[in-house]
Parts: structure tokens; C-alpha cells; sequence
């Protein structure tokens, strides 16, 4: 037969003022807001990480030296889809050396200020 | 050093009881409406230690994020239980809005496609604000209808956007020279490499911020890097995942460009599970550090 339970309180739990909270003053300090805001609210309950950092930096190596390598790659097709031509850089003043035929045929006569005048276009 | 519970000597009490005095197990408090009792004489159950749960709801969300879940399990995430049909639904709506806006002519295509993407980024911070208190599966859409919250989002997604791009536009302007080479730079792209990485590790703690706490947050860049210091390997983890998708999304559709209708479809479901997945990934980081992330930002 269990004890009756008035038998089994051995302890009174008072009623915190601030927060109207009960709690026992034989085995804590005060209401369990109170506990909290006196800063040791800091039990973490964090699922734990994956793997440890270093395992996480090296697999961002190999991902940012594949991202990389990729780059680099669209990088040269674009320049192939512009056709290649080294020198293709208004900045680097290649622009001579990219020069199409056809605008190296531009001729600019001395005596005639009328604008260029290209070649197989004299009879017009 | 930790108290044994007074009926399991062989497990570690987290409660004691304010009746009886007797330090409690999980298994010996019983849950009431709100309140933890001592499944033995039936008196409220404190904690030990302050900070651990207190109440029901405490206990119970205490739970959810705390479950085991791994950075691997999460890119299941718009295949599990109901997000399935969503995500069928979503690439299904996608596809039926680049068609009118290719096909059709009028305002009707451009009003229905803005509609969509302001839903789709609804979702998303609805998504990073589910995943953080514990949900595996998608939410619910956003409200349609409530076009001040569609607004809100779109304005708090472009500052995200921002934010993540900021560091690789700023790195390719100042070298904008090496872009314009007809040598391609493997040290440029490199450092553009570099930068895209960082932007996407800048952009996912703003963009889980925004959709966790409050929205204005996102503007916090200095709790930005506070709250990547605190998430850690998890930060690196979960970037590298994000970056990840996105550079595949990259590549496939620069890949399948020329290839007609197939390439375009491989590319919007591609697009479609890095929208899902990337603010999932938010999510799960910001669970993972939620009660330290709370004193950051709130």
C-alpha cells in the first residue's frame, strides 16, 4: 500500500514573486526563469556536426578548384565562339593584330578628303 | 557531475520533483497540458539546470531540433512525403509560365510569372522558417493573395541577393581587365571561385536569418558574421552543398544550352531543386544552432 501523499512532501516549494513561478528553495535558487536570466541558459542541445572542420575545408578545395576549372574552361569557349583570334582585347591594344583583311584593305588616299575609300568599291 | 534518477540509478536525472524531492528521468515525468509532473506523486517536475525545458512546448520543440538529421538527408528534402506532388507541381507551373512568356503576347504572362516567383520566394523563407523549428517535409504555399507579404519577401530577397553577390561582382569589377583577356586566368577564376563561395556562405545565414527571425534582420551584416562563426563546420558544410548545387546548375545549362526542349527542362528541374534545397540547407543550419543564433538575432 503507497504512503498517502501528504506523507511524501518533505519539502515546500515557495512561489517566486517576480514571475509567480513555484520552486523548491532547498535545491534551487529561485524560479526557472530566474535561473535562466541569471545566465545559464547556455545548455546546448545542437544536434552534433557532421564531420570535423578540416574534412569540411578540404571538400571546399576540391569543390573551388572544380568550380575553378570550369570557369576557366567557359572562359576559353567563349572566347573560341568569338572566334579565337589572339590579341581580341580593346584594353591590351591588340586591335591591329585583329584587324579583319577586309579593314586592312581600307585605303585613305592623301589628296581626297571625301572618307575612307575601299578597295573594289572605285567605281561607285 | 551528472545526479542519477531515483528509479533508474543507470540513467542521468534532467528533473527534480517539487514534491517529493526525487531527481526524474525523462521517462519518469508525465506531460500535462502545458506543465512537466512527477509521474510518481504527481507534482511539477523542474529542471536541473536552467535553460533546459521547462514546459510542454519546450520540451516538445526541444525535441524537434534536436532530432538527428543529417547535411546528406536534407537534399532528399523536395522528394519526401507531400513535397513530391509539390515539387511535380511547381516545375509543372514553371514550364506552363516559360511557355506564355515565350509564346504569348500581352501583360497577362508577365503578371502570372511575377505572381509565381513571388510565391516561389514566399516559399522559400517559409521553408527556411519550417526547417529551423524542426519540419523535414516542404510547408504549404505561401498566402497568394496577401500582396504586401509577397512584396515584403521580394524586396528582403533582392537585399539577400545582394548580399551574396556582392563579394564576386565587387572581385570581377576591380580585375575586369582579366575577364576582357583573350588568355583566360586560372588565378582569376580562382579568386572568383573563392569569392562565390564566400558570397554563398554570406547569403545563406542572411537568407536564414530573414526567414527565421525577424525580417529586417537581413540588413545585419555584423550578425551575418557572428552567426557563421557560431554555425561553424555546419556553416562550411552547408555552403559547400549549396555551392555545389549551384555550380552543377551552372554547368548543366551552359552544357545543354544548345540542345532544345530537353536542355531546358534538365535545367528548370535543376533550378527547381536548388530553390528548395538551398533554403532547406538554411534551415537545417540554423536548427542545428538555434538557441545560440537566438541570442544573436533576437
Amino acid at each position: 500500500m503507497s504512503e498517502p501523499l501528504e506523507a511524501k512532501r518533505t519539502t515546500t516549494a515557495v512561489k517566486c514573486e517576480k514571475h509567480g513561478l513555484h520552486y523548491n528553495p532547498a535545491t534551487m535558487d529561485g524560479c526557472v526563469i530566474c535561473r535562466r536570466e541569471a545566465g545559464g541558459g547556455s545548455v546546448s542541445v545542437s544536434a552534433p556536426s557532421d564531420g570535423s572542420m578540416g574534412k569540411a575545408l578540404a571538400v571546399t578545395a576540391v569543390l573551388l578548384l572544380l568550380t575553378t576549372a570550369c570557369l576557366y574552361f567557359v572562359h576559353g569557349m567563349v572566347i573560341e565562339s568569338f572566334g579565337g583570334v589572339p590579341g581580341v582585347n580593346a584594353l591590351d591594344g591588340g586591335f591591329e593584330e585583329a584587324m579583319p583583311e577586309s579593314m586592312e584593305e581600307m585605303t585613305f588616299p592623301e589628296e581626297d578628303d571625301g572618307g575612307p575609300v575601299y578597295s573594289g568599291s572605285e567605281g561607285n | 557531475m551528472a545526479q542519477a534518477c531515483a528509479q533508474h540509478p543507470g540513467v542521468n536525472a534532467a528533473f527534480r520533483c517539487e514534491g517529493c524531492t526525487k531527481l526524474l528521468c525523462q521517462d519518469c515525468i508525465k506531460k500535462g497540458h502545458a506543465l512537466l509532473f512527477c509521474s510518481q506523486c504527481g507534482e511539477r517536475a523542474m529542471p536541473l539546470e536552467a535553460g533546459q525545458p521547462a514546459t510542454v512546448k519546450e520540451v516538445t520543440r526541444r525535441q524537434a531540433i534536436s532530432k538527428p538529421y543529417s547535411f546528406q538527408e536534407a537534399l532528399f528534402y523536395p522528394f519526401r512525403g507531400v513535397g513530391l506532388y509539390m515539387f511535380i507541381a511547381t516545375l509543372v507551373s514553371l514550364a506552363f509560365v516559360s511557355f506564355l512568356l515565350q509564346y504569348s503576347r500581352g501583360c497577362y504572362a508577365i503578371v502570372l510569372a511575377v505572381g509565381l516567383w513571388s510565391l516561389m520566394v514566399g516559399l522559400q523563407f517559409k521553408i527556411v522558417r519550417s526547417t529551423a523549428e524542426g519540419e523535414d517535409q516542404l510547408p504549404d504555399w505561401p498566402e497568394y493573395m496577401d500582396w504586401g507579404e509577397r512584396l515584403g519577401d521580394i524586396v528582403i530577397y533582392l537585399v539577400v541577393a545582394i548580399l551574396q553577390f556582392f563579394p564576386v561582382v565587387a572581385y570581377t569589377l576591380l580585375n575586369m581587365g582579366k575577364v576582357l583577356s583573350p588568355e583566360p586566368s586560372l588565378l582569376f577564376w580562382a579568386g572568383f571561385a573563392l569569392f562565390a563561395w564566400l558570397g554563398m556562405a554570406l547569403g545563406t545565414v542572411a537568407f536564414g536569418a530573414a526567414g527565421r527571425f525577424d525580417r529586417s534582420s537581413v540588413m545585419r551584416v555584423d550578425l551575418h558574421l557572428k552567426a557563421l562563426k557560431i554555425g561553424g563546420v555546419d556553416t562550411v558544410t552547408a555552403t559547400n552543398m549549396a555551392f555545389a548545387i549551384g555550380i552543377s546548375l551552372f554547368v548543366v545549362r551552359a552544357l545543354l544550352q544548345q540542345v532544345p526542349y530537353v536542355g531546358a527542362a534538365v535545367a528548370g528541374v535543376l533550378g527547381a531543386y536548388w530553390t528548395f534545397t538551398s533554403a532547406h540547407l538554411a534551415g537545417v543550419l540554423f536548427r542545428r544552432h538555434i538557441l545560440e543564433l537566438e541570442k544573436v538575432y533576437e
